[in-house]
């Protein structure tokens, strides 16, 4: 009986703590985002989808068409086409880049082979489509201008390479 | 689909088949179970695996070395790194690299981090499972600022893909240390307030004392390990018993329970957390300047040969068992996951109880379903 008595105690005053713990929250600031009107802060480093920005200097991209990018990728989400000269000729340019968003793992490999900073993971985060063809895009037609936080830290990392 | 063993049988008449799952809230994944019950006690159980599985190990047998780093990320997309861990290591000892000390306790410190995500996330998800719908909310928020911190470092958000063969691709940010000491100053207080909400909470205590009962030789028996193990009052933590990285380097202290039930696992995980706050306090005041990665050669072809590594997981003991035969791409590739395990032992501590208490049962075993299905 006194046991039953001391439990019944011990299990409201439980109740209570968690009780308080909820009342405590009443008081603090909310965290939330409203969200699609307020964005989060992305960090710097973060890997949205991939995106081939244009060089404010030259108006192009920085693409040498070199493959290893395409080399780099685990599961095949890159191909690359050189562009052909009027000769005949391939050249050190592309002309078609084409990026499979849908098997890409945001994995960052091939960011981190391209010797030219040619690449980026961009902070685009909202990248669902309707159907599935518009997941595989072309990256060197889509003349992606680099914006946000992540464009000055692409130019000095791209300075860097070019500098040292 | 598989029947359960006891599906071919003829059943009695008082008793019946139930499934769980495939999609079932509980199952946190897409695992099938199969109860055979009568009225509401269990008398049979079968899980039924399989349903995602992606055969990574045999994909990775077709891939470079470094390339199957992302692809371990995504065995346990809750303890990430954990798995990176395990993977980088195996081929870091086949090739005799030595990593700089700056990137052990990087390594350290965003393996803990992790380990605190896992177990932030488990423990919202099973008070979801028991009926209660406000732990989650307050175990998210600091999940969210831990899961901001390690973004930040590694640009990944479950799938961070953090470690490379021989360290890191990146430093640590700049404001790294300064938001962990943020994190850590109250976090403490905070695992106090999810005890207060649910872990000690009088009705929650009544659901899981007693309840799922594993004894220690069973656990043994079944390779179940993590804190799950550790619930069953079995000290074994490899950070402890098999010393990998700098671990040894760390003052923790290895939490155990006493009866092996549902209430005694929370508790192991409960205190794991502040386990981890304490070494990542430690790493955070030991952490040397200098490299964050070793010379690496430029095309990773290890000796042929073959090595075992573990780590401790959020969940358990995560082996790689890897054989080379020196070219690009390994032999073998073979993952030793503990959900799987941990699984298996499922049936032993289930039959018996309510069908309601399965549920609390399998939250408190915390599986992740990629890594049993792999
Ligand atoms: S993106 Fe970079 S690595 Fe890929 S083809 Fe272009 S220059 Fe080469
Ligand atoms: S991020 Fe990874 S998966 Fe995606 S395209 Fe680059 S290398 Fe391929």
């Amino acid at each position: 009986m006194i046991k039953y008595l001391f439990d019944l105690v011990k299990g409201i005053v439980s109740l209570f703590e968690g009780l308080g713990v909820t009342l405590k929250h009443c008081f603090r600031r909310p965290i939330t985002l409203q969200y699609p009107e307020k964005r989060p802060d992305i960090s710097l480093r973060f890997r949205g989808r991939l995106v081939m920005p244009v060089d404010p200097a030259t108006g192009d991209n920085r693409c040498t068409a070199c493959m290893l990018c395409v080399r780099a990728c685990p599961n095949h989400s890159i191909d690359v086409e050189k562009l052909i000269g009027e000769d005949g000729k391939p050249k050190p340019k592309v002309s078609k880049y084409i990026y499979n968003l849908g098997s890409c793992m945001f994995c960052n490999l091939c960011v981190e082979s391209c010797a030219f900073a040619a690449i980026i993971m961009s902070d685009e985060y909202e990248t669902a489509v309707q159907n599935k063809a518009s997941l595989i895009m072309d990256l060197a037609a889509e003349k992606y201008k680099l914006s946000g936080k992540k464009a000055p830290w692409w130019q000095s990392k791209f300075k860097q390479e070019e500098g040292a | 689909m598989i029947k359960a063993p006891f599906e071919m049988e003829k059943i009695s008449d008082e008793e019946y088949i139930l499934n769980m799952g495939p999609q079932h809230p509980s199952t946190h994944g897409v695992l099938r179970i199969v109860l055979k019950l009568d009225g509401e006690v269990v008398t049979g159980l079968y899980p039924d695996v399989g349903y995602i599985h992606s055969s990574v190990e045999k994909m990775c047998e077709n891939k470079k070395f470094e390339m199957i780093t992302p692809y371990t990320d995504r065995l346990d997309y809750l303890s990430a790194v954990n798995y990176n861990w395990a993977y980088v290591a195996a081929v870091e000892k086949l090739m005799g690299i030595q990593l700089p000390e700056r990137a052990e306790y990087m390594r350290v410190m965003l393996a803990e981090l992790n380990r605190i995500m896992s177990h932030l996330l488990w423990y919202s998800a099973f008070g979801m499972d028991v009926g209660a719908l406000t732990p989650i909310f307050y175990a998210f928020r600091e999940r969210e600022e831990v899961i901001d911190m390690v973004e930040g470092m590694t640009g990944g958000r479950l799938t961070h893909h953090a470690f490379r063969i021989g360290g890191f691709k990146n430093d640590l940010q700049k404001d790294f240390l300064s938001r962990l000491e943020k994190f850590l100053a109250k976090f403490e207080d905070r695992i106090c307030e999810y005890e207060a909400l649910l872990i000690n909470n009088v009705i929650l205590t009544a659901r899981t004392k007693g309840v799922g009962i594993l004894d220690k030789d069973t656990a043994i028996n079944y390779g179940v390990t993590g804190p799950v193990l550790r619930g069953s009052g079995c000290a074994i933590d490899l950070r402890k018993n098999a010393p990998y990285s700098v671990y040894s380097k760390f003052d923790f202290r290895v939490c155990t329970g006493k009866n092996g039930d549902t209430w005694d696992r929370l508790k192991v995980r409960m205190d794991e957390m502040r386990e981890s706050a304490k070494i990542l306090k430690q790493a955070a005041a030991m952490l040397p300047a200098g490299e964050f990665c070793a010379k690496v050669p430029r095309v990773i072809k290890p000796a042929p040969g073959e090595v075992y590594t573990k780590v401790e997981s959020a969940r358990g003991e995560f082996g790689v068992y890897m054989v080379s035969d020196g070219t690009e791409k390994p032999y073998r590739i073979k993952f030793r996951s503990p959900s799987f395990s941990n699984l298996s032992v499922l049936k032993e501590i289930t039959i018996g109880s309510k069908i309601a208490d399965v549920v609390a049962i399998m939250g408190s075993l915390d599986l992740v379903i990629p890594e049993i299905d792999r």
